[in-house]
């Protein structure tokens, strides 16, 4: 009796069973009174009514072609930025080593 | 760039009733929120065919439920409530009904949230969770029992 009841107060019951129970509710008073018990319970679970904030979440968009060149063209500026600095640090080792060589040299002779 | 639009739209329409059955099953935020973010990236990574809502339904309800499975329990505000034949405030009363839910297997807990909260049908109940309508109808009834017992003494 009382799934026929629960089935009533959810709203499970198609036309004709709920015809057929509201009878049966007429007829028996004991339904009745546990018909309302479960009609507080389930009820009762409205005053649950909390509105919770969504979370904001940022879909991220494809990279654009542009940004996705910045790090090859970065790697590139470094690329040659070492090449310029092994030319200079190289070129400045050998024309210290040939002033050296100069020196000695005329140190030699003298 | 279409599948984001998708996601996003997606998110707009449905981000608030799915982080609501989430947040009623686990009644904790921070979890309803990381359930949600995942659910969104499961989309994002196996794009199903088909029903995407009721996917994701079924995603963030299974979540939520394994959640509530390894915690054992779902913590609650432990106020001091009055003694039962005191009138309660709406606020308190939001507490006793949290509680009750909370004493509930976590099935009992999920089924009851889904029907009373987002009016689902047995049959949905049963697709989302994997089991069949008369499972759904007979572990409504036993929560309802259940609570039926531990709301009288305050409504």
């Amino acid at each position: 009796m009382n799934k026929k009841i629960i089935d009533y107060i959810t709203g499970e019951l198609n036309l004709i069973d709920t015809l057929r129970f509201k009878w049966q509710l007429h007829r028996d008073s004991e339904m009745k009174k546990t018909l309302k018990k479960y009609k507080t319970t389930w009820e009762a679970l409205t005053f649950w009514k909390e509105k919770i904030p969504v979370p904001e979440i940022k879909v991220v968009s494809p990279v654009s072609y542009r940004l996705r060149l910045k790090h090859a063209f970065l790697l590139i500026i470094a690329i040659i930025g070492l090449g310029i600095g092994f030319y200079i640090g190289l070129n400045s080792y050998i024309s210290a080593s040939d002033y050296m060589n100069y020196a000695l040299e005329v140190l030699y002779e003298e | 760039m279409k599948n984001v639009m998708n996601v996003e739209s997606l998110y707009k329409n449905y981000g608030r009733m799915l982080m609501d059955i989430s947040y009623r099953i686990t009644q904790n935020q921070a979890d309803s929120e990381e359930i949600l973010q995942d659910a969104f990236m499961e989309l994002w990574k196996r794009k199903p065919v088909g029903a995407v809502v009721s996917w994701l339904k079924k995603v963030v309800v299974n979540k939520s439920l394994n959640l509530i499975r390894d915690r054992k329990s779902i913590a609650i505000e432990n106020n001091p409530l009055r003694a039962p034949d005191g009138v309660l405030e709406d606020k308190e009363k939001i507490i006793v009904i949290k509680r009750a839910l909370s004493h509930l297997k976590p099935l009992e807990n999920t089924v009851v949230v889904l029907k009373r909260y987002h009016g689902m049908s047995h049959n949905e109940i049963a697709n989302i969770l994997g089991i069949t309508d008369n499972n759904s109808r007979i572990i409504l009834y036993r929560a309802m029992e259940k609570l039926k017992d531990e709301l009288k003494l305050y409504f």
